[in-house]
């Protein structure tokens, strides 16, 4: 029998309330599990892990000694939401997307939030991912972030905050759709009856939302993935969309700039390209304007761009909206461009480039969880209350010599979710990140990646970090 | 005063290369001082298509791109600019107290912060400190930080390159002129009086050749904000205020902004440079 030990140890747990009693929505699941013996579940459990080998779903792990390559670990046991609750999360994360594609065109056009002294001018100008070159560009349809990570996570209260936004190119939507597959082999009858909503459109929406922001508005335009190469981390997750939206994957030595249009070499002579889906950095994208030593982008990218001859997604320059200081701002943009009060509530920052701010961190240091400005991957973090003495001190010394690049929040207690740990369930930390497509409309796949801290009691995610994941049920019902 | 300008440059490469993609900031600046009243681009040898655009600061960038194997590029800059004197009262006082919050303020954070070529650093503000000590004007303040580089660099061509940092010209105070906009850039910002490099053209009637007076040359000066006054030049490799005979090209952060021809290209070959500068009255 599973879960007669389980305890939630008073942080919000996503299958069982306070009580210990089971929420409506994971009943099915748990009468599901109740007859399988342990043996069995472990069955399931390695036939899936075999398959993710056998298929490469493996990503790799920078500053790692040992073979770079990974498996993601992937836990059986699904996270489900319940159908109010991904409404609610929906409208949410359209009204955050809205606001955030108004602040870029805004930031990089008429600047009014920073003219009307909604947003101090310094954070703007000071952020690492504000580009000067994008300036008064324009891009079809104002769009500028078409694909939007937004991680969430719970409080002890079951809220939902927003913790980030990555709106520069997000990665893990493969896993997501892979997981749901593992799901469906390892579950066969179980799933069909379960009341699961569908994954399985996200490569045609992302195709759709790709060519509805074709420059000129563009009929059946030409549309490309653009990857770093095979080094990178997600290669895998480039070449899986790739091939799912039956477009061409492309490096930067396949793609040639004539008279302010790209091109792909192909077999037949050079073809024009109309969309690039771009999963590589804004200094990388092209050598002509940004890094000069970059041997991986497109020189004349940006002045084609610049001409309107080509579109690239996600827009250059989305970075300023998901540096950690502006992330600050997004409830205030909400209330500015849409004139609304935010659906989704965030976690409360305080910045190490403000007076009164790095006095309180300074002096709470211990209590607080600290992050590099701009980084990404659970890298260049501190989480106060776990770390030693001298991983504080060593922290202190990096916000005292380079206080924009920091900011501190209060820990927030992520609701745990049961979880496989050898050979029975315990509650382990989870997130939760949705894919947000802009195109015609707002989309979100109905689901997101559920990241899961497998380190008892840790509460980083990541998957460089050791971190695992979950398929996520949303239902189209409430139980 | 008007002004013909002719600014040539020639790339000479040892091999062929190809894929050259550059920005030109070469057209003089329209603005209350002066006013550029024509401007041409010629580019040899295959004359390609040239796009214009505005940059971050409002300069006029040109671009073009070379995409077929050359061994030599030329680009001929013409224009035809009138300058106007300033008017504006410059006896007012500028009190210090109108630099507060400026750095909060998107015009001028960018020429308050440090840059790419303008790293700031303690011994600057120690410096700067030390020269405007019992000056209470920023007005007064910026002359003194300019008589300062005036009085104790040594105007020497060759002892730098393009490339040379601040900090070195700092320590060795010598350089061109360049160079000490670059000081004075970094000196001002140090003391937080928002300062901007830009880049031009002097008119001299006695030009010598290789001299700081030298008509077939470009220049380079800083651009001060003064709380009552605004944006005023200064030249600290003269030790004057940019008068008439300066000519305006673009304003930036420090030279990197502002290069008069940048670009990237395909190849194996090391560029050779040929700049021929000539301005004259009209």
């Amino acid at each position: 029998m599973f879960f007669e030990q389980y305890d939630t140890d008073h942080f919000f747990d996503e299958m069982f309330d306070a009580d210990g009693k089971v929420r409506p929505h994971y009943q099915a699941i748990l009468e599901r599990l109740t007859p399988l013996s342990i043996d069995k579940f472990e069955q399931k459990r390695q036939a899936v892990d075999l398959s993710f080998l056998r298929q490469g779903i493996t990503f790799t792990v920078y500053d790692d000694d040992e073979g770079t390559e990974k498996i993601f670990p992937f836990d059986l046991m699904p996270r489900i939401i319940p159908k109010t609750e991904w409404s609610f999360l929906e409208r949410g994360l359209t009204q955050r997307m809205q606001a955030l594609n108004m602040f870029l065109k805004d930031v990089y056009s008429k600047q009014r939030i920073i003219k009307e002294g909604i947003i101090p001018a310094s954070y703007i100008l000071s952020g690492k991912h504000f580009r000067r070159e994008f300036m008064n560009v324009k891009v079809p349809r104002d769009i500028y972030i078409h694909i939007c990570g937004t991680d969430l996570i719970r409080d002890d209260k079951g809220n939902y905050l927003v913790l980030e936004d990555n709106a520069r190119s997000p990665s893990g939507v493969s896993y997501l759709l892979e997981n749901r597959q593992a799901m469906k082999r390892a579950f066969p009858n179980f799933f069909p009856k379960a009341g699961v909503r569908p994954v399985e459109n996200y490569s045609e929406e992302l195709l759709n939302t790709l060519q509805y922001v074709a420059p000129y508005g563009k009929e059946d335009p030409v549309c490309v993935l653009l990857t770093p190469g095979h080094f990178n981390s997600a290669y895998f997750e480039h070449c899986f969309l790739a091939r799912q939206m039956g477009i061409e994957i492309v490096e930067g030595s396949d793609l040639v700039v004539r008279d302010y249009k790209v091109y792909m070499r192909t077999t037949q002579g050079l073809q024009q390209v109309d969309v690039i889906y771009r999963r590589i950095d804004d200094d990388f994208l092209d050598p002509s304007v940004f890094r000069p030593d970059s041997m991986l982008g497109v020189p004349g990218l940006v002045n084609a761009l610049r001409a309107g001859n080509v579109n690239i997604a996600n827009a250059i320059g989305t970075g300023i909206a998901d540096d950690k200081l502006i992330y600050a701002y997004v409830p205030d943009m909400i209330r500015f461009y849409l004139s609304e009060e935010p659906i989704l509530g965030q976690v409360e920052t305080f910045f190490a480039s403000e007076d009164d701010d790095f006095k309180y961190i300074m002096e709470n240091l211990d209590q607080l969880v600290v992050k590099s400005a701009n980084e990404a991957g659970g890298y260049g973090m501190l989480i106060g209350p776990k770390a030693s003495k001298q991983e504080v001190e060593d922290f202190r010394a990096l916000i005292k010599s380079d206080p924009r690049n920091f900011i501190a929040q209060p820990p927030i207690m992520l609701s745990r979710h049961p979880t496989w740990c050898d050979g029975d369930f315990e509650g382990r930390h989870v997130d939760l990140r949705p894919y947000i497509l802009s195109g015609e409309k707002t989309s979100i796949v109905p689901g997101g990646l559920t990241r899961v801290a497998l380190k008892k009691g840790s509460l980083v995610v990541n998957s460089s970090q050791g971190g695992g994941s979950k398929d996520t049920w949303v239902l189209y019902a409430d139980s | 005063m008007k002004f013909s300008v002719q600014h040539v440059t020639r790339y000479t490469y040892a091999n062929p290369v190809w894929e050259s993609f550059n920005d030109a900031h070469l057209c003089p600046v329209s603005d209350e001082l002066q006013c550029c009243e024509s401007f041409t681009l010629k580019i040899l040898p295959q004359e390609p298509r040239v796009l214009r655009r505005l940059d971050f600061y409002t300069n006029q960038v040109h671009h073009f791109e070379v995409m077929e194997p050359h061994d030599w590029l030329e680009v001929e800059a013409s224009s035809l600019v009138e300058t106007m004197p300033d008017t504006r009262d410059f006896t007012v006082p500028c009190p210090l107290a109108g630099l507060t919050g400026l750095d909060r303020d998107e015009r001028y954070y960018d020429f308050l912060a440090g840059s790419q070529r303008v790293l700031l650093g303690p011994m600057f503000e120690h410096e700067a400190t030390e020269i405007v000590t019992g000056v209470e004007d920023v007005r007064l303040r910026v002359e003194a930080l300019m008589a300062y580089i005036f009085r104790e660099f040594r105007y020497a061509p060759g002892s730098t390159q393009v490339e040379t940092d601040v900090i070195q010209v700092f320590k060795h105070k010598r350089g061109v002129c360049q160079d000490f906009a670059h000081v004075m850039i970094a000196l001002c910002r140090s003391i937080k009086i928002p300062a901007r490099y830009v880049s031009g053209y002097f008119y001299v009637e006695k030009s010598v050749s290789g001299s700081a007076d030298d008509n077939s040359a470009s220049h380079a000066w800083v651009e001060c904000f003064l709380p009552g006054i605004g944006w005023v030049g200064y030249d600290p490799t003269h030790n004057r205020r940019a008068d008439v005979r300066y000519i305006k090209l673009a304003i930036g952060r420090d030279y990197v902004d502002v290069r008069p021809l940048a670009g990237t290209y395909r190849g194996e070959a090391v560029a050779e440079m040929e700049v021929a500068v000539q301005v004259a009255l009209v």
